[in-house]
C-alpha cells in the first residue's frame, strides 16, 4: 500500500469523469490518494457511483473524506475566506480516498482527520 | 339543514385552500431509519391499518430499490400539500458482503444483499435529479460529520432543491443532538423519533414552512 498526493494542477484540466478515473485508477491498486482540493459536489456522487459500480470480490468500495482547511469562526474571518474560495475554486482542503478493503474508516472533524485501518 | 348548510360552505370555502404537489424524498446514509419514518408518515396520513409500509431491519441495507407512495395529503392550517413519499436506499460508499456475513446471513444471501445494495445506491445518487424536495434523515446517535452526510447535502444544495434535516433516534440517550446543530447550523433540523412518533408533528410544521 502507498499513498499518492496529487496537486490541484495535476487535476484541474480534466473533467469531472477523467478526475474519477484517475482517483479510482489509483484506488483500485490499493493506494490511498489525497488530493489537493475538494472536488465538486456532482464529482463526489460521480465518485461514490463508480466505486460502486467497480466493486467486485477484491474491491469493495472506498472511504471517502474531505478536510476544509479554513473553518474559521469570526464573521470577517468568514468573509475573507469566502472570498478567498470564490477565487480559488476547490483549492482550498485536502479530500482523501481510501480503497474500504485497507481504510477501515476516515474519522472526520472539521479541522482534522483520523484514517482508521484494517 | 344546518348540516347541508356548513356542508356547502365547507365545500365552498375549501376551493380557496392552496394546494400544493411536489416530490419529496428521503434520503440518508444506511439505517438512518427512513424507511421507518416513512412508515410514520403514511401510518400518520392513511391510517394505521395501510399495507403501503416499508419493511425495515436492524440489517443495513433493508431498502435496496427505490420505493414509493402516491398522493399521500397532509393538511396544516387551510394548507394542503400532496405528495408522492419516495423512499430510498441508503447511500454509501462501500459495500462489502461479508459485513451481512457477520451479521447472520449466509453467504450466498449476503452476496445477493450486497449486489441489490450497490444497484440501489446508484439508482438512489440517479433520482436525486427527480426529487423537488428532500428530508435527509440522519441517526443523531452517530457522528453527523462524515462524507455521505456533507456529499449528500452538497449535491441539494448545488441542484437547489429544498431540504430538511431529520435528526433521527433523537430520543435515544446517546443522539448528540448539539453537534447535529453545530455541523449543519444553516439548514432546518427537527429532532424526531421515527419509531415513537416524538418530534414528529414539527416534521410536518417544518415541511410546510420549506416546501409549501
Amino acid at each position: 500500500m502507498g499513498v499518492q498526493v496529487l496537486s490541484y494542477d495535476l487535476l484541474k484540466n480534466l473533467n469531472s469523469k477523467e478526475k474519477v478515473e484517475k482517483i479510482l485508477d489509483i484506488v483500485k491498486k490499493k493506494d490511498i490518494v489525497m488530493i489537493e482540493g475538494r472536488l465538486l459536489p456532482e464529482e463526489e456522487t460521480i465518485l461514490i457511483s463508480s466505486a460502486l459500480e467497480s466493486i467486485s470480490g477484491k474491491f469493495t468500495g472506498i472511504e471517502v473524506a474531505f478536510l476544509d482547511s479554513n473553518s474559521s469562526s469570526g464573521i470577517f474571518e468568514k468573509l475573507a475566506t469566502s472570498i478567498l474560495k470564490m477565487l480559488a475554486k476547490n483549492r482550498f482542503g485536502i479530500t482523501v480516498v481510501g480503497p474500504s478493503k485497507i481504510v477501515k474508516e476516515i474519522k472526520m472533524d472539521p479541522k482534522k482527520l483520523e484514517i482508521l485501518f484494517n | 339543514m344546518v348540516k347541508l348548510f356548513s356542508s356547502f360552505f365547507g365545500h365552498f370555502f375549501s376551493m380557496f385552500k392552496k394546494k400544493k404537489k411536489i416530490s419529496l424524498g428521503l434520503y440518508g446514509p444506511p439505517n438512518a431509519g427512513k424507511s421507518t419514518l416513512a412508515n410514520k408518515i403514511i401510518e400518520d396520513i392513511l391510517g394505521e391499518n395501510v399495507t403501503e409500509k416499508f419493511a425495515t431491519s436492524p440489517i443495513e441495507h433493508e431498502t435496496r430499490q427505490i420505493q414509493q407512495v402516491s398522493k399521500l395529503n397532509l393538511k396544516y392550517k387551510k394548507k394542503e400539500l400532496e405528495f408522492n413519499l419516495i423512499d430510498t436506499p441508503g447511500i454509501a460508499t462501500k459495500i462489502d458482503f461479508e459485513d451481512f456475513v457477520k451479521k447472520g446471513l449466509s453467504k450466498d444471501d449476503a452476496k445477493q444483499r450486497a449486489k441489490e445494495a450497490t444497484q440501489g445506491v446508484i439508482e438512489s445518487i440517479k433520482w436525486l435529479e427527480g426529487v423537488d424536495a428532500v428530508i435527509v434523515v440522519l441517526d443523531s446517535t452517530e457522528n453527523p460529520y462524515n462524507q455521505v452526510n456533507i456529499t449528500l447535502i452538497g449535491n441539494l444544495v448545488a441542484k437547489k432543491k429544498k431540504l430538511i434535516i431529520a435528526a433521527n433516534k433523537a430520543d435515544l440517550k446517546n443522539a448528540n443532538i448539539e453537534k447535529v446543530k453545530l455541523v449543519f447550523p444553516e439548514y432546518p433540523i427537527v429532532f424526531l423519533s421515527a419509531k415513537t412518533g416524538y418530534g414528529i408533528d414539527s416534521l410536518y410544521e417544518t415541511i410546510f414552512e420549506e416546501f409549501y
